[in-house]
């Protein structure tokens, strides 16, 4: 069972490296028949990581994601999940570059922490916990999405304002749709993360009795980040660029939680599960 | 079999000459049905546009064809040959399905890579095709020229930038825009250029406009045209607040929008993003205004700039496309030389047999043989002419799929002088 999972985990990361390749090379060439091949591979890749991590799973009888490998890979998955959704309704491939970049990296950071498939910490033994999980996977992933699209618009902005446009532009999507799809990512992510940090919230006060630990800390500042993404768009009408740095600055923040300050001072979140 | 092609273009001929030699679409399958009643042709396709008069024939002697469209075009049109053939260019067999499968491709185009040519090259064969005047070779011939055509434009870049400075306009704005549905325009100055531009853009979906001028008549005159609304000039702030996109071209000597006006602007519509194309000059819109948050402004300059920029990238695509349209007309000809190796075959296998049968005639007659002997005999010649005609025959088949297979073809037809052979 370990076997298969990592098995599949290696294959569905070639798929995604061919996605790769395949999405830059669609934006270069720009034939459908590459453009439907990036995407063909990407799902081929996504069926085969969904099956990597039900052999995961089963192996470890519980659901993936309470070890760094573990989660990680949930996250890529879950990436896939928000990117198709995306290229299906915006009907652009560029963002898929960056999405199988990102997700490469994952994967690879998460084979760095691998560890065989095993029983959870007794702590770590409850439905409240796994709650927990998916709801941070989920953020993570339209965190990620929405960091893409601010950097695609930061571009495309560029080059509009620039008022020098490489035949670059013309491939991007429209600076309105690169806006919107970001804002509908933090939209999406800021309520699983609100959820997310009140499930943890609670957690933490039933077992460590504080909320006084760097994870808490640093998680309610990203939260504060994207709050004030919505506020000051509802508000303020900061859309655009303005927008697109805010969306830039919290992916990289909550980036760094999870590879700067989750392994290296907690010990609940430094998935030793 | 030959196929040719007489015709004139926007590259050999002026506007009034192209006029004179149009034929309307109503006429065309009865000047179809005439020019095949010329002697020498026997297939015929016209295509007539606003840039280009073409005759397209398949015809078994070129320098016959020619002469028979040339006349077609004379005394259809009633015109002179002396006057007409100067403007008129002439290819034949490889060089007229070159010219096809350019002219299909755009490559031949007064704006090289616009997407209609295509369309009317194939309304031109459908009205051949249904009334017969299409047979084997261009039934091929154009339903080919028709992939060629779609595949350039899939496979190169040639006909997606704007090359106008209007259409050039309408890009831009959506690379701002998703879709220009739901949005508003505004113009400012009632001038032929704003007006051509907003066309474009409700051709692409604006759903309204705000005209602006500073005599108000005028304004109310453009604002009829598009179903839009008319307002005065110094409501202009006011009714910029509502409007997505601005364009201005007021003859003013000064700039008309400032960036402060611009900067309330922005506040009063939320800083949703504003984009101004300003095709006035001397300009009308303050260049500072482009630094404003969510605010983007092309003047004349930028958008020709975008142009030329587009231009030069379709002269780029232009060369792939040679690229393609070559490899295509090498596909074609192979066929079309197939075709004509078997004919020849025939041709050459029957003036053989006529002779030995001739000979066999003349000489069994003299002498005084036996059936059998007769028989023999008759074997005999037969094996001779079969064995002395296999090899070559075996060789044409094998040339014909060559580059230059035609030639062997000829010299065949020549050597054994079978070119008085009626062919059709």
């Amino acid at each position: 069972m370990e076997k298969a999972s990592v098995f599949l985990f290696w294959f569905s990361f070639i798929l995604y490296a061919v996605a790769l390749l395949l999405y830059a090379s669609f934006f270069i060439s720009r034939k459908q028949t590459t453009g439907g091949l990036a995407t063909g591979t990407l799902i081929g890749g996504w069926l085969v990581h969904t099956g990597s991590l039900i052999f995961r799973g089963l192996a470890a009888g519980s659901l993936p994601g309470a070890t760094a490998y573990e989660s990680l890979s949930v996250v890529a998955w879950l990436v896939i999940v928000a990117y198709l959704i995306v290229e299906y309704f915006s009907r652009s491939k560029v963002l898929g570059i960056f999405i199988t970049a990102v997700d490469c990296l994952f994967l690879i950071r998460a084979w760095g922490h691998y560890q065989p498939p095993g029983p959870r910490l007794s702590i770590l033994q409850s439905s409240l916990v796994d709650v927990h999980f998916m709801l941070i996977f989920i953020a993570s992933a339209a965190f990620t999405v929405a960091g893409g699209c601010g950097l695609l618009y930061l571009f495309q902005e560029g080059q509009v304002k620039g008022r020098k446009p490489s035949i670059l532009f013309r491939r991007l999507p429209s600076l309105e749709v690169l806006d919107e799809v970001g804002y509908g990512a933090v939209l999406v992510g800021f309520l699983f993360f609100t959820l997310c940090v009140i499930s943890g919230a609670i957690q933490a006060l039933g077992v460590w009795g504080t909320l006084w630990d760097p994870i808490v800390v640093s998680s309610a500042i990203a939260w504060a980040i994207y709050a004030l993404y919505l506020l000051s768009r509802a508000m303020a009408g900061w859309r655009g660029r303005k927008a697109a740095i805010l969306a830039i600055v919290g992916f990289l923040f909550i980036m760094s939680i999870r590879f700067a300050i989750v392994p290296y001072v907690s010990y609940l979140h430094g998935f030793r599960g | 079999m030959y196929v040719v092609v007489v015709g004139l273009s926007h590259k050999t001929a002026p506007v009034e000459i192209r006029e004179k030699l149009s034929f309307p679409e109503g006429k065309l399958k009865e000047s179809l049905r005439r020019l095949l009643s010329y002697p020498h042709i026997s297939e015929g396709v016209v295509l007539s546009t606003c840039n280009r008069t073409e005759v397209y024939a398949v015809c078994n002697n070129p320098r016959k064809g020619r002469e028979d469209i040339v006349k077609f075009l004379c005394d259809y049109h009633e015109l002179e040959k002396r006057e007409l053939s100067r403007y008129l260019y002439f290819h034949d067999s490889i060089d007229a399905i070159h010219h096809l499968f350019d002219v299909a491709a755009s490559l031949d185009s007064m704006v090289v890579g616009e997407a209609q040519i295509l369309g009317q090259v194939k309304e031109a064969y459908n009205h051949s095709f249904e009334i017969g005047a299409t047979s084997i070779i261009f039934n091929r011939l154009f339903r080919h020229a028709f992939r060629v055509g779609k595949r350039v434009r899939t496979e190169t870049r040639i006909g997606e930038s704007a090359v106008s400075i209007s259409y050039a306009a309408v890009e831009l704005a959506k690379t701002v825009f998703e879709d220009l549905k739901g949005h508003t325009v505004m113009i400012i100055g009632a001038g032929k250029m704003s007006e051509l531009t907003a066309k474009h853009l409700l051709a692409n979906g604006v759903s309204s406009v705000i005209v602006s001028n500073r005599t108000y008549e005028r304004a109310v005159e453009l604002a009829e045209r598009f179903q839009g609304k008319a307002v005065r000039f110094d409501e202009n702030i006011k009714y910029m607040a509502k409007a997505d996109i601005v364009i201005s071209s007021t003859g003013a000597p000064h700039y008309v929008v400032k960036k402060d006006d611009v900067a309330k602007v922005m506040q009063m519509r939320r800083n949703r993003p504003i984009f101004f194309i300003d095709i006035a000059v001397p300009r009308d819109v303050d260049p500072g205004v482009n630094d404003l948050y969510n605010v983007f402004l092309y003047d004349i300059d930028d958008l020709e700039s975008v142009v030329k920029a587009n231009l030069a990238e379709r002269e780029k695509e232009a060369e792939k496309a040679e690229a393609i349209t070559d490899g295509e007309v090498e596909e074609f000809l192979s066929w079309l030389q197939s075709l004509e190796v078997t004919p020849i075959v025939f041709a050459l296998k029957e003036r053989a047999e006529s002779i030995r049968r001739a000979e066999m005639t003349r000489v069994l007659g003299k002498l005084d043989l036996s059936e059998e002997e007769k028989n023999a005999i008759n074997v005999l010649t037969g094996a001779i002419v079969n064995k002395l005609l296999h090899q070559p025959i075996v060789r044409i088949k094998e040339c014909a799929n060559q580059k230059d297979g035609y030639v062997y073809i000829e010299s065949l037809r020549r050597l054994f002088g079978l070119e008085e052979k009626p062919e059709k």
